[in-house]
């Protein structure tokens, strides 16, 4: 698949933290439109600074990742911006505006991108509604649970309609019940267009998921298909 | 937006939903803490700023009010011999004082002038007629030459004995310079004026970014650019430097005005608070406006110092 077609290409990538051997070692994988794709592997084997090299926070010491057909380490602040608004990020610990509600949270890449409170205040209830959060909207974010807070946080990453979902552990502060649901939410939303990467530990969540599986193990990536 | 099938919670969107579409959503960056403090500081800070400038204005005002009517002219007095000046003495006067370098023009005052003049001291009914009064001489200076006053002064006498020369610019001529000093006084306390604003917009922006670290990175992952980021930043304590250094600067305009009305309330004014005219006030709309502009560069560079030491 060539770089244009792909909303996400690795090629080569390395990286390490300071005075530690290399985490990622030649790691290379293409994600197409409308895919579903997990990174799995242990805890430690880097899932998490993968998902943050390809938002940008991190810089690869080797290789290049593109995002959306550009060099993510070599992009200028304006254009990492304007390629960060295409992305719907839901990280392992939910980062919110404390003092606003949820449902300014779930609204506020939609307010940044200066839309209208009226066009968009029906979608952001059916949104919260769907995420299992009707009657908590006007809760301050400060407030929530942590399964709330993550069920915000996947609301508020898909309200956009990103071409790129990227997921860090998004089950890990789910009960058994929200887990589920969040689960069958995010192996679903490809269907919709959105191209989505979680990385997860837990294994037996992606059972029966039916997309592919990015597995993480010494630093290099081995690819397989999960069973529909 | 469709994504998918809404599980459950239709049924309770009554209320919250009708209060989220209506109640107008709150400010995207909380509100600095300490504003009330720092809004206090900076109307202080702008009533000085303002009474300094007022006074630079006023000084200034003052200065060119005595250059104008007092050093630019002095009078020549021929007294009367018996009660009457010589007039031989005084068309002498006259004639040197015409050709003299450094004089522009020299014109004996009129009856009516001088009657003005005594007018204060006569009684009601009574006339100045008859009272021994000197032929005053109205002498303007060029500006643009040097008057030698000493041999000015040798000749008039040599032609009309009876001249005396009153010259206001030695008895003023001490208080010049200490016009001068209060001007410049207020320039340094108009100067210390805004290095403290600086400092304190500073201090204060720096404290209320660092505490925004976490929301400021959000922010930035969820795509907002820099100069967007410095702007939300900013609109809060921008704002705020103009409103109060608005109010400060208005408080110092009423007592200006009414300083200068010369009514009742002028005198319960501080002495510091000079006279300023109408004219001159709308010089003072220049601290709010500098205020803003100086905290808008501070707040951006501040915020673009603070996103390029941010990891993400």
């Amino acid at each position: 698949m060539s770089l244009g077609q792909s909303v996400l290409h690795l090629r080569n990538v390395g990286f390490g933290y300071l005075r530690s051997a290399d985490l990622l070692r030649d790691v290379s994988f293409s994600l197409s439109p409308g895919t579903l794709n997990l990174v799995t592997g242990p805890a430690g084997a880097g899932k998490s600074t993968l998902l943050r090299l390809c938002d940008g926070r991190e810089k690869s010491s080797r290789g290049a990742v593109y995002l959306f057909g550009t060099d993510v380490g070599t992009v200028r602040a304006g254009e990492l911006a304007a390629m960060r608004r295409r992305l719907g990020l839901v990280f392992q610990t939910p980062r919110f505006l404390d003092h606003m509600s949820a449902f300014d949270n779930v609204a506020l890449p939609l307010r940044l991108a200066r839309k209208r409170r009226a066009d968009y205040s029906k979608d952001v209830q059916e949104l919260l509604a769907w995420a299992g959060l009707a009657g908590r909207e006007q809760q301050p974010a400060g407030s929530l649970s942590a399964s709330e807070r993550q069920r915000v946080a996947i609301a508020r990453a898909l309200v956009g309609k990103p071409d790129l979902l990227l997921a860090d552990e998004p089950f890990a502060n789910l009960d058994d019940e929200a887990g589920q649901r969040m689960i069958r939410i995010l192996l679903n939303i490809h269907r919709f267009g959105t191209t989505v990467l979680i990385a997860t530990g837990n294994s037996a969540a992606i059972t029966g998921s039916g997309g592919r599986e990015l597995r993480l193990a010494a630093g290099r990536i081995g690819e397989m298909d999960i069973a529909a | 937006m469709r994504i998918g099938p809404i599980e459950r919670g239709s049924a309770a969107l009554g209320a919250e939903s009708k209060n989220s579409e209506q109640s107008a959503p709150g400010s995207i960056l909380p509100r600095p803490p300490g504003l009330i403090v720092f809004a206090a500081c900076m109307v202080v800070i702008a009533f000085i700023a303002s009474i300094a400038a007022g006074l630079m204005l006023a000084v200034r005002h003052d200065n060119a009010l005595w250059t104008d009517h007092v050093f630019s002219r002095l009078t020549v007095q021929i007294m009367p011999e018996g009660t009457t000046p010589p007039l031989a003495e005084v068309a002498a006067a006259v004639a040197l004082l015409r050709v003299t370098p450094g004089v522009a023009s020299a014109d004996v005052m009129s009856a009516s002038e001088n009657a003005a003049l005594v007018g204060p001291w006569v009684r009601s009914g009574e006339s100045a007629d008859g009272l021994p009064f000197p032929a005053l001489i109205d002498v303007k200076l060029d500006g643009g030459r040097a008057l030698d006053l000493p041999a000015l002064k040798q000749k008039l006498l040599e032609s009309a004995p009876h001249a005396v020369f009153d010259d206001p610019r030695q008895a003023i001529g001490a208080a010049a310079p200490l016009t001068v000093q209060i001007f410049w006084m207020a320039a340094v306390v108009l100067a210390v004026s805004a290095v403290s604003f600086v400092l304190a917009l500073t201090g204060f922006l720096r404290g209320w970014i660092g505490a925004q670290q976490h929301n400021v990175e959000l922010l930035r992952l969820l795509g907002v650019s820099d100069g967007r980021i410095a702007g939300l930043i900013g609109r809060i304590p921008t704002a705020g430097v103009v409103l109060t250094a608005a109010t400060g600067c208005g408080l110092t305009g009423c007592l200006f005005v009414l300083r200068g009305t010369g009514g009742r309330f002028a005198s319960a004014i501080p002495a510091l608070v000079p006279a300023l005219s109408r004219a001159d006030l709308p010089w003072l709309a220049f601290i709010p406006v500098g205020a803003a502009i100086i905290a808008w560069v501070t707040c951006r560079l501040l915020v673009w110092a603070a996103l390029r030491r941010s990891t993400v």
